[in-house]
């Protein structure tokens, strides 16, 4: 096959057999890779009402047919299962160089089923793959199992692995790979923990082939030359990272602060900022696989209490655990962030279960003698401390190892927990966007900026820009945007390309990749189909449009400072001509018209 | 007025802020600005007096294409922010 | 594959060198990637004549690939004179009808920039793309350029010089 090289490998943990299955080629053509396929192979064979910890849960890591080519930012892979956090499908993306690996090793993607009887890892070197004992690397954190599997298998290894977090079932655990890359959202990572799976390891030496390798040169110089002259991926990201918007949102009067209680406007925006970070904190910047963007920040804190060497924070970790907390110590962010990465876990939904405890507190819902501190906003020791708490579920750290749906619920207040569909919000205040307020309620794996991204024409104005406080053709753009998004991660390549590359290039680079004669609308029928079939796991799962909607405060109290003072999200009328668009009916289900047109009714 | 200069354009401008005075609109500071900082921060920022498509630029947070572009009125309490389009995450 | 291979008479590549600066390269792996895909027709960095070293934690990388040295060693070391340089490019081939895959080469190389594939049973080496080599054309960060060899030390010097400033500035 090209672009896809044909094989999967099926692990059963319960019982240590291990399959090599033939791509099924259909679905792959429909469903791309990664994201897509990923699912439709999970829908295949798990019922949407099994609990994502239970055995019965599948876990499936998923490339697609560019990952390991040298289409544009071809380095990505998906995690699909049941998420714990939300009981939504889940799809967790990464970059970094497993996912290639992978794929030079032989293999589109790898299901595991079961739960192995005692800690192992899968050791996969080319044709050879065998389940291991994990017990020398049990307990130890996501950079010294990295170490310590590299040693005992190749030293050019790639390693996805869980850390502490994982295998202590924290509900928003991440899988990390290549040490600081991760599928970060939704509990992947308590998945992995709960079947006993410390990491995969793989080292693969074969070749990807590509269907039209001429056709295929010419698309990746076009793409990749867009690349290089937009100012987003050719200048920006490379030079600031993600960070860059933390002046951005926060002038737009979006930045989200105290729990999204206050006006998103934080007075020390500056002192977290992408600027303070390339000025004070960064030593270079790094790429994944393939990539020509190098958005990774690798930062050191040379001394003082927040010591430390690693990767990141991004945007989303240093707003959420900046001014989402009220702290504008760039070091304690930064260090929390190295936590995450090292214990594996969310940094995004740590920070927003911190940020509810410390609105609880504030309000007394929630106080000293059962947090076993006081959690004043802004305290940057007291964040290093509850993160590492939460990875071991020490103390208090055991409830904020729950989520912040379940923290706020416990003390009678779920209103306070900032999540959809019990998935923490990313770092855009709705009434600030009315878009990606949209976006979010509408997100098949919950509060999740990467679904959807309306920030872009929203706030960058990129393709062009849009009126954030209105609401007039919002649900067009966001079904667009969902859908493309869902194509671009099916393909293995990473969303950023999708500032400089549109459908166009994109559908170009899998066409020759995979020699199947796609149009361009195919292409982004693929991603609605992706997107129709997620809707349908968490509808089969118990979700209703009941469940498409945003925390009350968002819908209700008017934002309180800043430029968009006043104002609230008006979902209802955005959500109404968003169902009709999408083809759903009132209940949000799709039409069976929709889903015959998808290729998706049942048989 | 207030003026914020953010990322790249600080290399040009040497500062992160400034105070602007007797500027009624947007092309005028723009002028103004071109003058203080010159010829390369005029060619990022304003070329050939067009806005250019590689920066945003926002009035009390409001982005000045919702405001009329050049022509956006600005008051002496106005903050106006600058930044290169260059942002992403 | 014409369409995308320049020839080196087209930039005027004589005496042209490839040049590496570690400290711009992100270990992204396209020059991996394109070596591969030019040389091979498929993506494997395990055919690359470029290898990129990285220290992944510290987020540290260095392109290694074949210098062309002057004074070649896979050259000298050849037993059935199978190394010859291109009067063109300047580059060191292989002439793989002579080549007795006795492996000298790579044991001779003091960088261990000469492979050897088992399973194209082949030495795998930098023959520069004749002219254009792909990995600096497709270098997104700038870390390995191929450019004048005078350009190349001249902008090793800004660079040296440079420090010297800010060092000098820190001073005053």
């Amino acid at each position: 096959m090209y672009g896809w090289v044909g094989q999967i490998l099926r692990v059963n943990l319960t019982d240590g057999t291990i399959n090599k299955e033939i791509l099924d080629r259909a679905e792959a053509e429909r469903f791309i890779g990664a994201r897509g396929l990923g699912t439709r192979l999970f829908m295949k064979e798990v019922s949407p009402t099994v609990d994502p910890l239970s055995p019965e849960n599948k876990l499936i890591f998923m490339t697609g047919p560019l990952t390991g080519t040298a289409a544009a930012c071809g380095g990505r892979y998906n995690v699909i299962c049941k998420a714990p956090l939300t009981g939504t499908i889940a799809a967790s993306n990464s970059g970094g160089a497993w996912g290639p690996e992978l794929k030079f090793a032989g293999y589109d993607g790898v299901i595991f089923e079961g739960k192995a009887p005692e800690p192992v890892y899968l050791w996969i070197q080319d044709d050879e793959v065998e389940l291991r004992s994990a017990r020398d690397v049990w307990g130890k954190s996501v950079h010294e199992t990295t170490d310590l599997l590299k040693e005992v298998t190749d030293e050019d290894a790639k390693v996805a692995c869980i850390g502490p977090a994982g295998e202590n079932l924290v509900k928003f655990a991440g899988i990390l790979n290549d040490y600081n890359r991760a599928a970060g959202r939704s509990g992947v990572g308590a998945v992995m923990g709960a079947k006993n799976l410390k990491a995969v390891v793989v080292r693969g030496t074969s070749g990807i082939k590509v269907a039209d390798p001429e056709g295929f040169m010419q698309v990746i110089i076009n793409a990749r030359n867009m690349m290089k002259d937009h100012p987003v991926t050719g200048t920006g990201l490379g030079l600031y990272g993600t960070n860059i918007l933390i002046n951005i949102l926060n002038q737009h009067g979006g930045l989200p602060v105290k729990n999204f209680s206050a006006a998103a406007v934080f007075p020390n925006a500056e002192k977290i900022s992408g600027e303070y970070h390339a000025e004070h904190n960064l030593v270079r910047n790094k790429g994944c696989f393939g990539c020509s963007i190098g958005c990774g920040r690798v930062t050191s804190v040379p001394g003082g209490k927040f010591k430390g060497f690693g990767e990141g924070p991004e945007y989303e970790a240093t707003w959420v655990l900046g001014s989402n907390l009220y702290n504008d110590n760039f070091e304690a962010i930064a260090k929390t962030n190295f936590l995450c990465n090292e214990l594996g876990m969310d940094p995004i939904t740590l920070g927003g279960t911190i940020a509810c405890a410390m609105e609880l507190y504030e309000k007394g819902y929630l106080g000293r003698d059962v947090a076993g501190c006081d959690l004043v906003w802004g305290d940057a020791e007291l964040i290093v401390e509850l993160a590492r708490k939460t990875a071991f579920r020490e103390g208090f750290g055991n409830l904020l190892a729950e989520g912040s749906y379940v923290l706020a619920e416990t003390f009678g207040h779920p209103e306070l927990s900032m999540t959809v569909k019990k998935q923490e919000l990313p770092a855009y205040d709705p009434r600030a966007l009315q878009g990606i307020g949209l976006n979010y309620a509408t997100s098949n794996r919950g509060g999740c900026h990467v679904r959807g991204y309306m920030t872009s024409p929203e706030v960058l104005g990129l393709p062009e820009k849009l009126d954030p406080d209105t609401t007039e053709n919002k649900a067009a753009w966001t079904k667009i945007f969902q859908d493309l998004t869902a194509a671009c991660d099916s393909s293995g390549t990473c969303l950023f390309t999708t500032f400089a590359l549109g459908l166009p290039e994109i559908a170009a680079e899998i066409r020759c990749a995979t020699g199947i004669d796609y149009t361009d609308e195919q292409i982004l029928q693929a991603g609605e189909r992706i997107w129709n079939l997620e809707r349908l796991f968490n509808l089969q799962a118990g979700f209703t449009a009941q469940d498409d909607t945003l925390p009350p405060r968002l819908l209700n109290e008017p934002m309180k400072g800043g430029p968009h003072q006043g104002q609230v999200v008006r979902l209802d009328v955005m959500l109404k001509e968003y169902y009709e668009l999408r083809g759903w009916d009132q209940d949000g289900v799709p039409t069976p018209a929709k889903l015959e047109e998808l290729g998706l009714s049942p048989v | 007025m207030k003026v914020l200069f953010f990322a790249t354009l600080r290399k040009l401008t040497g500062c992160k802020e400034t105070e602007v005075h007797g500027a009624p609109d947007l092309a005028t500071l723009l002028g103004q600005l071109g003058e203080r900082y010159g010829f390369r921060f005029a060619r990022e920022v304003f070329p050939g007096g067009e806005l250019s498509r590689d920066v945003i630029v926002m009035v009390n947070g409001r982005a000045v294409e919702h405001l009329g572009g050049l022509q956006a009125a600005l008051d002496e309490d106005d903050t106006v922010a600058i930044f290169p389009r260059i942002a992403g995450g | 594959m014409k369409d995308w291979f320049r020839s080196y008479r087209d930039q005027e590549g004589m005496n042209n060198v490839l040049t590496i600066t570690p400290e711009k390269c992100t270990g992204c792996r396209t020059c991996e990637l394109l070596c591969s895909f030019f040389h091979e027709k498929e993506f494997n960095p395990c055919r690359s004549r470029v290898s990129v070293i990285s220290w992944e934690k510290e987020g540290f990388s260095v392109p290694m690939m074949c210098l062309q040295c002057s004074d070649a060693a896979c050259m000298q070391v050849c037993p059935v004179g199978a190394v010859k340089r291109d009067p063109e490019t300047g580059a060191m081939l292989v002439d793989h009808s002579r080549c007795i895959r006795c492996k000298m080469c790579t044991n001779a190389c003091p960088f261990g920039n000469n492979t050897y594939d088992v399973q194209l049973d082949r030495i795998l080496k930098c023959d520069l793309c004749g002219g254009d080599p792909q990995c600096a054309r497709f270098c997104p960060s700038g870390a390995i350029s191929y450019v004048k060899d005078l350009a190349a030390s001249t902008r090793k010097k800004k660079m040296a010089a440079s420090k010297f400033k800010e060092l000098f500035r820190e001073v005053v």
